[in-house]
């Protein structure tokens, strides 16, 4: 503004209340608003509009989860961040006792590793040579989630058997053992490979549906992740849940969904 | 929905305070802005037409991704217009994957119809005024309804435009256009 007695337009006004103005052209608008009846009026109303129109539309949006509840949630991603982080390389030093307990470990990968490239082949390769971290969630790299066309007659039809996932045969388990690096001692006694998306949710026994389950695990165990698996079909069943939306869930986290559809932190 | 802490979220907006510069953790900063936008950012990711489920995912992965961006030690200035830019990009994300091909009509594609964002037992609650003011909204053009919803959220001029990727001209028009209809 040049000169104060000259009324303040618009988006003047707006880049007035958005602090866009340099510090003169500030001062001339507040010179101007003080001696300026109308002016002073035209910027109360815009405040005043924004307000109501703020209480017109402010009803969307109704949260599904208390404040508590989604800080829970949030809370247990960002610790899954930072353990995902830490993880693989604080456990892989913690377990190398000494140097040479490490050279003589680094020299088996290596043997087994030139034997696996040589025995490749089709599209599964033992990654040892990528020591993994196996956590109580799967790799999305290794495992996405691969699902079939499925009915809701077909998965609902039958009630008598909670538990009607076939068994993973034992070369395909062999197969996603070495997806993800876990040594033959290791496999059948600390792990076993369960469906990510089990097929009563239309999930199939396509390798990248596959992933090994520790045992160990203290909260998010194969207990937590069927009970999950049992009320999302239910809910898909009872038309509460989309499959589609249960399916995508259950791959993308099936411990945040196991949370979110059970609205608690950790497991009952 | 009442949104208890509007005054401090007021203050950030406008710069007053910059949690940014808190001696926080990230873990700290995230949940803490979490805290503060997080029902905000529900009214944003609604406004574009997601259901309450999608949109409470849609948040809790900006929060994520906030807390990744914090931890690498990337740009923190005005994370408010930041976390109101990834809201909006992650919630188109998920509109296309639920809705597909719905969304296009008119030959616009993948714009929302205002109806879907308010259910019918939202009419009894509001008075006259406001009943009036929201029909005028809803009838406005999308991105006409978006740079309102932003604004009546506190963003700036320039965070408009940063969020919804047009120019700040487009963001004065839409506004001038929208005001002038609706008072």
């Amino acid at each position: 503004m040049q000169q104060n007695t000259r009324h303040i337009h618009q988006l003047e006004a707006i880049r007035f209340i958005d602090g866009e103005l340099s510090s003169p052209e500030a001062a001339d608008v507040e010179l101007h608003v003080e001696q300026c009846e109308d002016c002073s009026q035209m910027l109360s109303a815009m405040n005043a509009r924004l307000a109501q129109l703020r209480g017109a539309i402010s009803n969307a949006g109704q949260p599904v989860y208390s404040r508590e509840q989604a800080n829970s949630l949030l809370k247990s991603k960002l610790m899954e961040t930072q353990i995902g982080s830490h993880k693989s390389v604080q456990t892989w030093l913690s377990r190398s006792a000494n140097r040479t307990q490490l050279l003589r470990y680094a020299a088996s990968v290596a043997v087994v590793a030139v034997g696996m490239a040589v025995l490749s082949h089709g599209n599964w390769v033992g990654k040892l040579s990528g020591i993994r971290t196996i956590t109580d969630l799967p790799d999305k790299s290794l495992t996405p989630g691969v699902v079939r066309q499925v009915s809701l007659t077909e998965i609902c039809e039958s009630e008598s058997d909670e538990d009607l996932d076939p068994a993973v045969p034992p070369s395909m388990q062999k197969k996603v053992f070495y997806e993800y690096g876990v040594p033959s001692a290791r496999q059948r006694k600390d792990f076993q490979v369960d469906y990510l998306i089990n097929p009563q949710l239309g999930g199939t026994n396509d390798i990248h549906n596959l992933w090994p389950q520790p045992y160990n695990s203290a909260e998010w165990n194969a207990e937590a992740k069927d009970a999950l698996e049992r009320h999302l079909h239910r809910m898909v069943c009872e038309r509460k849940l989309d499959l589609a939306e249960a399916q995508r869930d259950i791959s993308t986290n099936w411990i945040a969904a196991y949370q979110k559809y059970f609205h608690t932190a950790k497991p009952v | 929905m009442p949104d208890a802490f509007a005054p401090l979220v007021e203050r950030i907006l406008s710069g007053e305070i910059d949690e940014a510069t808190s001696a926080r953790s990230p873990e700290d900063e995230v949940l803490n802005l979490h805290d503060l936008f997080r029902i905000r950012l529900l009214r944003y990711a609604a406004s574009l037409g997601l259901k309450p489920h999608d949109a409470e995912d849609v948040i809790q992965e900006v929060f994520l991704a906030l807390f990744k961006h914090l931890r690498a030690e990337r740009p923190r200035n005005n994370l408010p217009g930041w976390i109101f830019r990834v809201t909006h990009r992650l919630a188109l994300k998920r509109r296309v994957q639920s809705h597909g091909d719905e969304l296009i009509r008119d030959g616009r594609e993948h714009e929302l119809v205002a109806e879907d964002i308010f259910s019918p037992e939202d009419e009894v609650i509001f008075d006259e005024r406001q009943r009036r003011l929201r029909s005028i909204f809803l009838a406005l053009p999308e991105i006409d309804r978006l740079c309102l919803q932003l604004r009546s959220e506190g963003l700036k001029y320039r965070e408009i435009a940063s969020v919804l990727t047009i120019s700040l001209g487009s963001v004065h028009k839409s506004l001038s256009r929208s005001l002038s209809r609706l008072f």
